[in-house]
């Protein structure tokens, strides 16, 4: 019956991790995807200077967000949101706006792809 | 590399824990969810122990879940006995009353050679002293022999026993250590033990091994010397 139990428990501790571990990585698609916004629009009013900060600030962000995520999502999605991420400050100075837009684009769709392949829905499962 | 030797670490740790959760029955007999288990939980280990692209969690949460489900739904057959003939189907009696089951050999896919095989397996090698042949949820055949086959018990010769018949001898001294435990299953006590070791001519530390049962009828097997030492005192 203790081993009943101590399953018990691991199936709810798993359902509650999973259960976070989404609901995480909502909230840090959500932030993205606003600062890629951001970014989006500062592109259009074309503000260089305002531009490279959000680059940056996109950059450091995501550095800090990829610490965590590595720890459950498969490491080839997050390396392709990773070489992308760096091409960002230097497309900025240089003012490549061009290049940057697709770029964020690009980045746009990885995240959304991230969080969609981590939803349970019909689709993920089967 | 030293990745990978962490990761092995943390999975092989994993995978003890999850055995011992499962249970000693999971080591000898396996039922077909057991074996399903195993297969899956070494095919898990070996994904997330080579694949440093994938994250450790994606190799711990698949086997945690399958181990814990594996008890849940022991636990669900052991309550519910139409679960358990789902989940681990029913002994199925191939031979009845001495005569051979054809059909149930049939749907058991069971080839007269696997029947012959598993009876030898059985030390039976003449099928007429076979009276019931069943063949159990994991897979092994269990014999009833007819009786002018069966090995004379002392019951059958009705033979009388002492109590401490019963009690199989047990390790007291392993490699020159006392077992305690082993003292107390006998009722003797350390004097005894020390008593009889020095009038065999030994110390605690020399002997090897020492079983006893409960009428103090004991075995000693002293510490064989090492052959380089054995030379050097000859010499």
């Amino acid at each position: 019956m203790k081993r009943l139990w101590i399953a018990l428990c691991i199936i709810a501790l798993i359902i509650g991790v999973s259960a976070a571990g989404l609901f995480h990585l909502m909230r840090i698609t959500d932030e993205m995807e606003a600062s890629l916004s951001d970014l989006s629009a500062a592109i259009e009013e074309g503000s260089n200077a305002r531009i490279i900060h959000l680059a940056e600030q996109f950059q450091s962000q995501w550095q800090e967000n990829e610490k965590l995520l590595l720890r459950y999502i498969h490491h080839e999605a997050l390396d392709a949101i990773d070489s992308t991420t760096a091409r960002l400050p230097a497309l900025a100075r240089y003012e490549d706006y061009g290049e940057l837009a697709a770029e964020v684009a690009r980045l746009q769709e990885l995240i959304d792809h991230v969080y969609d392949s981590e939803v349970p829905n019909f689709r993920n499962i089967f | 590399m030293l990745i990978v030797f962490i990761r092995v670490l943390i999975i092989y740790a994993l995978i003890i824990v999850s055995l011992r959760l499962m249970g000693k029955r999971q080591l000898g007999q396996l039922q077909p969810s057991e074996l399903v288990v195993t297969i899956l939980v070494s095919n898990i280990a070996t994904m997330a122990i080579e694949d440093a692209n994938v994250p450790l969690i994606g190799g711990i949460i698949p086997i945690l879940t399958l181990v814990s489900f594996d008890v849940v739904i022991s636990a669900i057959t052991l309550k519910f006995r139409k679960a358990r003939r789902f989940i681990s189907g029913t002994p199925r009696v191939i031979i009845r009353d001495g005569k051979i089951d054809q059909q149930e050999l049939k749907e058991l896919r069971f080839t007269i050679d696997d029947m012959m095989e598993q009876l030898r397996g059985n030390n039976i090698f003449d099928i007429r002293d076979v009276a019931f042949a069943i063949v159990e949820t994991t897979g092994k055949l269990s014999v009833y022999q007819k009786f002018d086959a069966q090995t004379v018990t002392a019951k059958m010769l009705n033979l009388q026993g002492q109590p401490a018949d019963d009690a199989p001898p047990v390790v007291l001294i392993s490699d020159g250590v006392v077992i305690d435990s082993g003292l107390k299953y006998c009722n003797l006590k350390y004097e005894w033990l020390e008593k009889t070791v020095t009038e065999n001519g030994y110390n605690t530390k020399d002997i090897f091994l020492m079983t006893c049962n409960r009428q103090a009828d004991y075995l000693i097997v002293p510490v064989e010397e090492a052959p380089n030492k054995k030379k050097e005192a000859d010499e």
